[in-house]
């Protein structure tokens, strides 16, 4: 073999093992975000007093916060979701996120049903998919009642899908 | 392959240019002393890529910049490597530049026609120290900030311009956000943009003229040993890059790069700049109140002007060396000024800390023996017993540092707190004088602050020192 082929093959493979070397920490500090898990289970939060709903009211859009460990910082995130009373001790809670593609769902001109302003989705008042791009019903929150006290888990799930998956 | 490499050459003719790079014959072949600038090169992108990784995690506020670099550090995969890469990477790029300097020097390479490329070379130095001071900020721990109160005193101490300039670095009239915001985008922003468009031209400049020959060679023997780059210098310069970056990466992984106590201005710090701006600092000791201006300004413009002098020092048309020998003298002598009075900087802190450290039994006596007691055994219940090794095991050199500087209440006879009363190098002898009371352990050596269950943990002792606390100490990494 030629002096120079035999430089060539050292240097170019010397050169990749160093840069292999160095990639291990640098992309795998790059892709750690991938391996990054929700911080912690989502846990029942109060929304408010059962009899402040009215039996076979519209639905009420409710706002409150929940405690969120965001990287280095604990913060409160102001959250809200839809909240109608069936029976006396019977809710339907649904989540006020889009399941097209995450915009703020709002009532449809006065409700009671609902449409999402962003692509034009609309949900019967049930949360079931009327029209428009979204893939599935509007998602329902697991809730609890403690004496008056209505809780709700509040949690998030992609977008995009036909099914119920959580972020 | 070879129709997209066609496709791309037709339209930009951007092959044959690389081409032409690799194959640029090397006038009387290759050689180890022409490496240095590739390998800047190398450690730069290294440079690049960590600080972007780092800046992704990072807040460049007072209340969150210390928060957000130890997440990154400790939650963050290779966190902590990718910010001690970072850090040491520093050091080692200014050793090359010293030496990438050196060549020039010896070689005579800033002479007609390559002035501008010194010129550049300068400027290239210049943002590289501007890169290091910015970057020693960031992180808000003690070290960085009161580093850069003492710079930002020493610019607002220059006449006229002075108070002007460090309230524009500051962002206003006191270290704080405004000043973490500016330096953030003057380090992740201005300075980068700056330096590629320096280094631009600089390569740019370095191609126009090619390497400058060795002297005492004729053009035909020049010609005939000629070799190209690639493979010949380059196998060099990938040699050396390789061995630094895997050393760099040796280096990182066995010293992972401190990140101090938070910022606190309440609290004493022997503020000591990093070692590549000790001369500076010691510089400052030699003028005292109104010449202080000497030391900060005039010294280092002086220097400046003599560096960039350089070439209109030397103007003989000969490559000897012995025709260089006063501005390679100069510049030599110059060379051992500033390592002189680094070593002086380093030697005084050494008779300092010395000083104090004598002093700690003393100390000790007067502050703390009427309740922990001259033998460190603790006069009342519930006291830490010193003689204990288990006790030392437990409690890290950075918690205790804490408990001697704010104190501890506690139903026992609370400690005061010593802040503003013993200097650094006076708690750092007693903690060593307190250390030497556990005997078997190494006083030079502080234990690893991990979570050694101790057998009797449980005592009811009331401890300031929890284990949560221990995280905090500023000597963990990662």
């Amino acid at each position: 073999m030629k002096r120079r082929t035999l430089l060539k093959i050292c240097s170019l493979s010397w050169g990749a093992a160093c840069a292999a070397l160095l990639g291990v920490p640098v992309l795998g500090n790059f892709v750690s975000p991938l391996f990054r898990r929700p911080p912690r289970e989502p846990e029942f939060t109060p929304v408010g007093r059962s009899f402040n709903f009215k039996v076979g009211g519209p639905p009420r859009l409710v706002f409150f916060t929940r405690l969120l460990r965001d990287a280095w910082t604990e913060r409160e995130e102001p959250v809200s979701v839809w909240v109608q009373r069936l029976e006396k001790k019977e809710f339907r809670i649904l989540s006020p996120v889009c399941p097209h593609l995450g915009c703020a769902i709002a009532q449809d001109r006065g409700g009671p049903s609902f449409a999402c302003p962003c692509h034009n989705s609309s949900f019967t008042t049930k949360g079931a998919v009327a029209g428009g791009p979204a893939p599935r019903a509007m998602d329902p929150l697991e809730w609890r009642l403690e004496g008056n006290r209505l809780l709700v888990k509040y949690e998030t799930f992609k977008s995009g899908l036909a099914d119920l998956v959580r972020t | 392959m070879r129709r997209v490499r066609d496709w791309v050459e037709e339209r930009t003719g951007w092959v044959s240019s690389c081409r032409r790079i690799l194959d640029e014959k090397v006038p009387g072949g290759a050689r180890w002393r022409y490496v240095f600038g590739s390998v800047l090169m190398a450690l730069f992108t290294l440079q690049f890529a960590t600080g972007i990784l780092l800046s992704l995690s990072y807040a460049p506020t007072a209340e969150d910049a210390w928060q957000s670099v130890r997440w990154t550090t400790e939650s963050t995969h290779f966190g902590g490597l990718i910010r001690s890469l970072h850090v040491w990477g520093v050091s080692v790029i200014l050793i090359v530049l010293l030496l990438h300097m050196a060549q020039v020097l010896l070689a005579g390479a800033y002479r007609r026609p390559r002035e501008v490329n010194w010129f550049l070379g300068i400027g290239l130095l210049g943002l590289t120290l501007a890169f290091a001071f910015t970057g020693s900020l960031l992180p808000w721990d003690q070290r960085g900030y009161w580093a850069t109160r003492v710079g930002m005193a020493i610019a607002g101490s220059l006449p006229v311009i002075g108070e002007p300039v460090q309230r524009l670095l500051q962002g206003g009239t006191a270290l704080g956000t405004l000043t973490l915001n500016r330096f953030a985008v003057i380090h992740f922003v201005l300075l980068p943009g700056a330096f590629l468009a320096a280094l631009m031209a600089h390569l740019a400049l370095v191609w126009r003229h090619g390497i400058t020959s060795p002297a005492g060679r004729t053009v035909e023997e020049l010609g005939s040993r000629a070799q190209p780059f690639w493979p010949f210098q380059a196998s060099k310069d990938l040699a050396v890059a390789g061995l630094l970056l895997v050393g760099l990466l040796a280096v990182a992984w066995c010293w992972p790069a401190e990140l101090g106590d938070p910022a606190d201005p309440s609290v004493s710090h022997a503020a000591r700049p990093e070692w590549y701006f000790l001369f500076l600092f010691q510089l400052l000791k030699y003028f005292p109140g109104t010449w202080e201006v000497v030391g900060a300004a005039v010294v280092p413009a002086l220097l400046l002007a003599i560096l960039i002098g350089v070439p209109f020092l030397d103007s003989s048309p000969s490559l000897q060396f012995r025709h260089r020998r006063g501005v390679v003298g100069l510049m030599g002598a110059l060379f051992l000024g500033l390592a002189f009075l680094t070593g002086q900087a380093r030697w005084e802190d050494r008779v300092m800390r010395r000083v104090a450290m004598e002093r700690a039994t003393g100390i000790f006596t007067r502050h703390c023996a009427s309740c922990h007691l001259d033998t460190g055994q603790g006069k009342h219940a519930g006291m830490p017993d010193f003689t204990r090794v288990e006790w030392h095991a437990r409690h890290p050199e950075a918690a205790l540092r804490r408990t001697i500087l704010n104190g501890k209440r506690g139903k026992i006879p609370p400690m005061p707190a010593f802040k503003g009363i013993l200097s650094d190098y006076e708690i750092e002898g007693l903690l060593r004088h307190i250390r030497g009371f556990g005997g078997k352990l190494d006083p030079e050596a502080p234990p690893e602050e991990s979570t050694v269950t101790s057998p009797e943990g449980n005592q009811s002792t009331p401890e300031p020192l929890t284990t949560e606390e221990a995280p905090h100490d500023g000597r963990r990494g990662y």
